[in-house]
């Protein structure tokens, strides 16, 4: 009889059944895989804006690099000029409306307000954040009209308007907002004026940060910020 | 026989039960307002509408003695662009509940003669397409009261 050869009892598919030199080379080509995916990893994330790997896990939608704003000139319901320099040193959270619609904006203006409460809690990132809405309707939203409409939402949040045709343009062109002033005109109401619907970020450099979009949790939206900011903070 | 006469009783006491226990065959409830500034000539207004019958209720317009006109409207946020579409009728389908809340349907009251301020009411008035009319009391409400969340 001839002798039989011993047979490995486990799963030929296993590494332990492999013999030595087979498990050698199975360490080598994992290995291998790990140091080329880590490779190609690193190319990537190399190939982003600033080279650092994005912050995971938040709702806002962060730009990568930062868009640098050019200069605009809009005027806020204290009569003061709102411009680049207003952005400056700051960080800031626009939303653009207008104060003759019913639902959306008014809901995202009280959004806000829970917002700069939560932030309240938190003065190293309150202090230097500003609220403002800017409106896309500037003809019947005079500074007149928002001293009365964005106060009554929070007295420290700033109502922005144009004072030259076409100042406005300049902005929210920047910022990839769109507005546009339906022609039909219903009595009691006038016009409706479809607009975009995010919150916009803009950092202390006067850079376009990072958006966040509807629906919005104040909860959620704070928190990005926080997350937002010490990223920055830690960069700098 | 007399068991057949309660059992058969019975079964028809069981069919009627939800008319017994005074379910309406249209509940219209929480309508309210949220309180806006003092600039407002135009107010949303939201509710619920739950239609228990088996056939679908279209409702057709809302009047009311606070404003001109009241329109309805939904909210869409399309590719990030915030519109509001107007309905010229809203079909609340059988055993269907239709919600008017905020950043989605709504009566949109014009012409506001007077903003009215939190705790008010403002009574309106729904006409449907079968000719019927149901009055509805909306109470107005601070726009974020209760709804802010515990911090954690």
């Amino acid at each position: 009889m001839l002798p039989r050869t011993p047979k490995t009892k486990d799963h030929p598919s296993s590494i332990a059944a492999l013999s030595q030199t087979g498990r050698i080379s199975a360490l080598g080509a994992v290995l291998l895989l790990a140091l080329v995916g880590s490779g190609l990893g690193m190319l990537f994330m190399s190939l982003q804006g600033d080279g650092q790997p994005a912050l995971q896990g938040l709702e806002a939608t962060v730009l990568n690099p930062p868009r640098p704003l050019r200069s605009f000139e809009l005027l806020d319901h204290h009569k003061h000029p709102f411009n680049r320099g207003s952005l400056e040193g700051k960080w800031s959270l626009l939303f653009f409306g207008y104060t003759h619609c019913p639902d959306i904006c008014p809901s995202t203006m009280t959004i806000l307000h829970l917002v700069d409460r939560r932030l309240s809690q938190r003065p190293d990132y309150h202090q230097d954040t500003q609220v403002a809405f800017v409106s896309v309707d500037p003809e019947r939203d005079s500074v007149e009209q928002l001293a009365k409409y964005v106060p009554y939402f929070n007295a420290s949040f700033l109502g922005v308007t144009e004072s030259q045709p076409g100042n406005l343009k300049a902005l929210t062109r920047q910022l990839g907002v769109v507005y546009e002033r339906l022609s039909e005109t219903r009595p009691g109401i006038g016009y409706l004026v479809d607009h975009s619907a995010s919150i916009i970020l803009v950092d202390p450099q006067a850079r376009y940060h990072a958006l966040f979009t509807a629906p919005y949790d104040p909860e959620s939206i704070a928190r990005d910020f926080v997350r937002i900011r010490k990223r920055y903070e830690e960069q700098s | 026989m007399k068991v057949l006469h309660c059992v058969l009783a019975s079964l028809v006491f069981a069919l009627c039960a939800p008319v017994l226990a005074g379910e309406e065959p249209l509940v219209v409830r929480d309508a309210w307002i949220p309180e806006s500034p003092p600039t407002a000539e135009v107010l949303a207004a939201y509710l619920t509408l739950q239609n228990n019958t088996g056939g679908a209720r279209v409702l057709l317009r809302v009047d009311s003695a606070c404003c001109e006109r009241v329109q309805m409207h939904r909210t869409l946020v399309e590719e990030g662009v915030a519109r509001m579409i107007e309905q010229k009728e809203v079909v609340i389908g059988a055993e269907e509940t239709v919600r008017f809340e905020p950043g989605g349907l709504h009566l949109m009251l014009m012409g506001v003669k007077e903003p009215p301020r939190a705790g008010d009411s403002v009574e309106l008035r729904l006409h449907f397409a079968d000719g019927t009319r149901v009055p509805v009391t909306a109470e107005v409400r601070k726009r974020h009261g209760g709804m802010e969340h515990h911090h954690h």
